[in-house]
């Protein structure tokens, strides 16, 4: 029988080497490190009593070149401060998600209440803030040992505001002199965090380089774009707010509306399909808000970080995904034009946390992986409007090549076409189809009463027609117009769109009333054509051509019906080809520069 | 017992006669002789009992047939549609003094199945099978009607009655075979989609209609 065994708890005892292997997982670099320390500035403000507004919440920069016998110094100022208490509570402590809201209830950038402290330990060879606040000024820090402790007769020293700010170096700091006269006034403090000889750094620090890497990290970028930076290089400004990206949004794509996160996702893994909650009552559902780019992001540029969909918490960004990391994304092309942000709080359940100590990648998991499944299919939904809009844009650009071609045509068919309709078919003795010219027709022909509106007497034209806006009935020849592209002469300005369903030559009742044909562009061959080998290929030009022959026939089947004649198999089949073989001659003759 | 026919429906038994000779295509003269042959007493000139009347006593009974659907006109040509010979064919066995028709419930009129039978083919109507109403465009309706768009007036004005009259005669049968049904359905959803062309069509080419 197994003994009664009952635990009594203790305190875990760790060695610091734990604190080495977790730092390392940081694997920090710079540009990583100081948008924690961004962070918890951004964060002691937040925790201010009364809140202060987002504009006058100073965040300074100062990076201090290395000098012969001086190390290189960076240094994070803000003006909130801290007491030892703060230190003790909070700031000690590590791995407690508490840490950064002091337990206030307000939304703060800390997570594990780790960044920034780790940061300080791994990355410079020693490492300190200067905190003050209540006339108490205290220093702690990080030996050379990577160990932490207050410094020597630093806590909670009593402290005027004066010597306060002499003591941390920041007397002459440029920022607004109304944020110092604050601290002199003892209305607020100020925490000036110091890393001394940055890893990797000697002498000359590359700043510009590095702010600009900042700006586009995605823990700093929100940040960024809401509160004041400022950068200091040795003590000048050199920028008094470091600026986002600011990313111009492609014309027609301006408001994608937020998507909502469904409350249940499919996960689908070897076959099984579960669904995974992703609202309850405790967690709301998140939504997703996807932007499109004027121009794509492309792979190399530092812009390109921008390409991607940050995942955000209660507030702030807990991990980011370029969109190339999206899996099994199809529209690869129109992606690089993508960016966006997936608000999901249920990602920070502290019984399912996803989110990793780094804040770069969501904890690999059925949960981060539906979810990610699911942005990746919402990209590819916009990738494929882009698609068609660029689809489209093409189709024009190709239509408006191909409108001086139709031109072109249109005055060779107007050239000849009676001539042939006449030679062919014995003489327009009734009039084109199209009309003739009104009242002014010299009547005859082979019927008593002409049945088109005016005739013409033998290949005698009618004479009038006359100029306007609008084709008025009459118009000598028939007038080819291309769809989606020529304005529709009945229209108010816009072109004709047609559907693939309609014919590859179109007439409504009104335009066969003024003798207009419409080339349907959106039929399927005609756009396969287009799209593959453009307006200007050979084989687009064909099929142009071959529209014009369809319409010329077309013409000479109408003559033949209004002359009366008997349109036996036969006859329209013999007629029809000596149509074609006059019309394809004198394309040979007139046409060949632009068809051969 | 025999009933008198109009002289409108002569007419049309004129020209159905000149069509059972095998002549798709009569031309007006030829109407004009063989109705005055047929019945000399109300076809002859006036005052002149020996000569045939050219005028309106043939002319315009045709064009009304033609608005009606059963009769094609062309540069004074003539023929008959399927629902022209239904009707000679039905006015014929009046005049004989045959029995009326059987029952038509629960049966079509050869005209009415002919137009139906084109009706399952068209590409329109099996989108509208489908549920794709948003893709059925103007160009269908015409096909529906079996006309073009150069048809002239009276030519859509006839074909469309005679669709509606194969329609009636459809739900007059009481068949409730689906695809029948949807026939209807297509047919009332394409006369509302397209009323404005349908009205716009009807008024359009008065002038064509001149000598046609």
């Amino acid at each position: 029988m197994e003994p009664a065994v009952s635990i009594v708890e203790e305190r875990n005892v760790i060695d610091d080497h734990l604190l080495d292997i977790i730092g390392n997982e940081f694997k920090f670099s710079h540009e990583k490190g100081l948008p924690e320390w961004i962070k918890n500035s951004v964060d002691a403000y937040i925790r201010r009593d009364p809140p202060i507004a987002d504009d006058e919440q100073y965040v300074v920069l100062n990076f201090r070149d290395g000098q012969k016998g001086e190390s290189a110094i960076f240094e994070c100022v803000d003006f909130c401060g801290m007491t030892s208490e703060d230190i003790d509570k909070a700031f000690k402590r590590w791995g407690d998600p508490r840490a950064a809201s002091r337990g206030q209830n307000k939304r703060v950038f800390g997570g594990h209440g780790n960044g920034g402290k780790f940061y300080m330990r791994q990355m410079f060879e020693r490492s300190h803030f200067i905190t003050y606040q209540n006339g108490k000024l205290s220093i702690f820090g990080f030996s050379e040992n990577r160990k932490y402790g207050f410094a020597k007769g630093f806590k909670d020293k009593p402290c005027s505001p004066s010597e306060a700010l002499r003591l941390a170096g920041i007397s002459g700091l440029a920022v607004p002199q109304a944020v110092i006269e604050q601290v002199l006034k003892g209305k607020s403090g100020f925490t000036v965090v110091r890393g001394i000889h940055p890893s990797k750094i000697k002498g000359a620090i590359a700043f510009a380089r590095l702010c600009e890497k900042v700006r586009f990290h995605p823990q700093a970028r929100k940040i960024v774009q809401r509160k004041p930076i400022r950068i200091l290089h040795n003590g000048q400004l050199v920028l008094e707010r470091l600026e986002s990206e600011r990313v111009e949004v492609r014309t027609g794509f301006e408001n994608l509306p937020q998507v909502p996160i469904p409350t249940l996702l499919p996960y689908e893994e070897d076959g099984h399909i579960d669904e995974i909650e992703f609202a309850n009552k405790k967690y709301p559902a998140g939504h997703l808000k996807l932007m499109v780019s004027k121009e794509p992001f492309g792979r190399n540029s530092r812009i390109s970080e921008l390409n991607c969909i940050d995942v955000l918490g209660e507030i702030g960004v807990i991990a980011s995904y370029r969109i190339h990391e999206l899996p099994h994304i199809k529209q690869y092309a129109q992606a690089e034009f993508i960016f966006g942000e997936c608000y999901c709080p249920i990602l920070e359940d502290p019984d399912e946390d996803c989110v990793k100590n780094d804040r770069e990648k969501l904890i690999d998991g059925p949960k981060s992986r539906a979810l990610l499944r699911w942005i990746a299919e919402k990209v590819d939904d916009v990738g494929r409007a882009i698609e068609k809009e660029e689809a489209q844009a093409r189709k024009q650009q190709n239509l408006k090549l191909t409108d001086s071609f139709n031109n072109i045509l249109n005055t060779w068919k107007n050239q000849f076409m009676d001539k042939v309709l006449g030679e062919v078919l014995g003489g327009l003795g009734v009039g084109s189809a199209v009309g003739g010219a009104g009242d002014d027709g010299t009547g005859g022909g082979v019927k008593p009463k002409s049945d088109s509106k005016g005739g013409s007497g033998g290949q005698g034209q009618g004479k009038g027609g006359g100029e306007g806006d609008q084709p008025k009935k009459g118009h000598q020849h028939p007038v080819v117009l291309l769809s989606s592209l020529n304005p529709d002469p009945f229209g108010n300005g816009e072109s004709l769109h047609l559907s693939p369903r309609h014919s590859p030559v179109y007439q409504r009742p009104i335009d066969v009333e003024h003798g207009i044909y419409w080339i349907n562009t959106s039929r399927p061959l005609a756009t396969a054509i287009l799209e593959r080998h453009g307006a200007e290929s050979p084989r687009w030009r064909e099929y142009h051509f071959q529209r014009f022959v369809d319409i010329i026939v077309m013409e000479a089947l109408h003559t033949m019906e209004k002359k009366g004649m008997e349109l036996t198999f036969d006859i329209v089949e013999n007629k029809i080809n000596d149509v074609i073989k006059s019309v394809h001659d004198n394309a040979l003759q007139n046409l060949s520069p632009f068809l051969l | 017992m025999i009933l008198e026919l109009s002289k409108e429906q002569k007419v049309l038994l004129a020209l159905f006669r000149l069509w059972n000779e095998g002549r798709k295509k009569v031309r007006y003269e030829d109407v004009v002789v063989r109705v005055f042959n047929d019945y000399p007493g109300e076809f002859h000139l006036k005052g002149y009992p020996d000569f045939p009347d050219t005028g309106d006593a043939v002319h315009k009974p045709l064009y009304d047939y033609r608005k009606k659907g059963m009769v094609v006109a062309s540069n004074k040509m003539f023929s008959l549609t399927a629902q022209g010979v239904t009707e000679a064919e039905r006015l014929e066995a009046l005049e004989k003094g045959k029995p009326k028709p059987t029952e038509t419930r629960h049966r079509l009129e050869r005209d009415a199945q002919i137009e139906i039978e084109r009706i399952k083919h068209l590409e329109g109507f099996r989108l509208f099978l489908a549920g794709k109403q948003e893709d059925i465009i103007d160009s269908d309706l015409f096909e529906y009607l079996g006309v073009s768009v150069r048809s002239t007036k009276n030519d859509f004005i006839g074909r469309l009655e005679t669709m509606k009259s194969a329609i009636t005669a459809l739900a007059n049968s009481g068949l409730k075979d689906p695809i029948l049904v949807a026939s209807r359905q297509f047919h009332e959803f394409l006369l509302n989609r397209f009323a404005e062309s349908i009205a716009s069509k009807s008024r359009r080419g008065a002038k064509l209609e001149k000598g046609a």
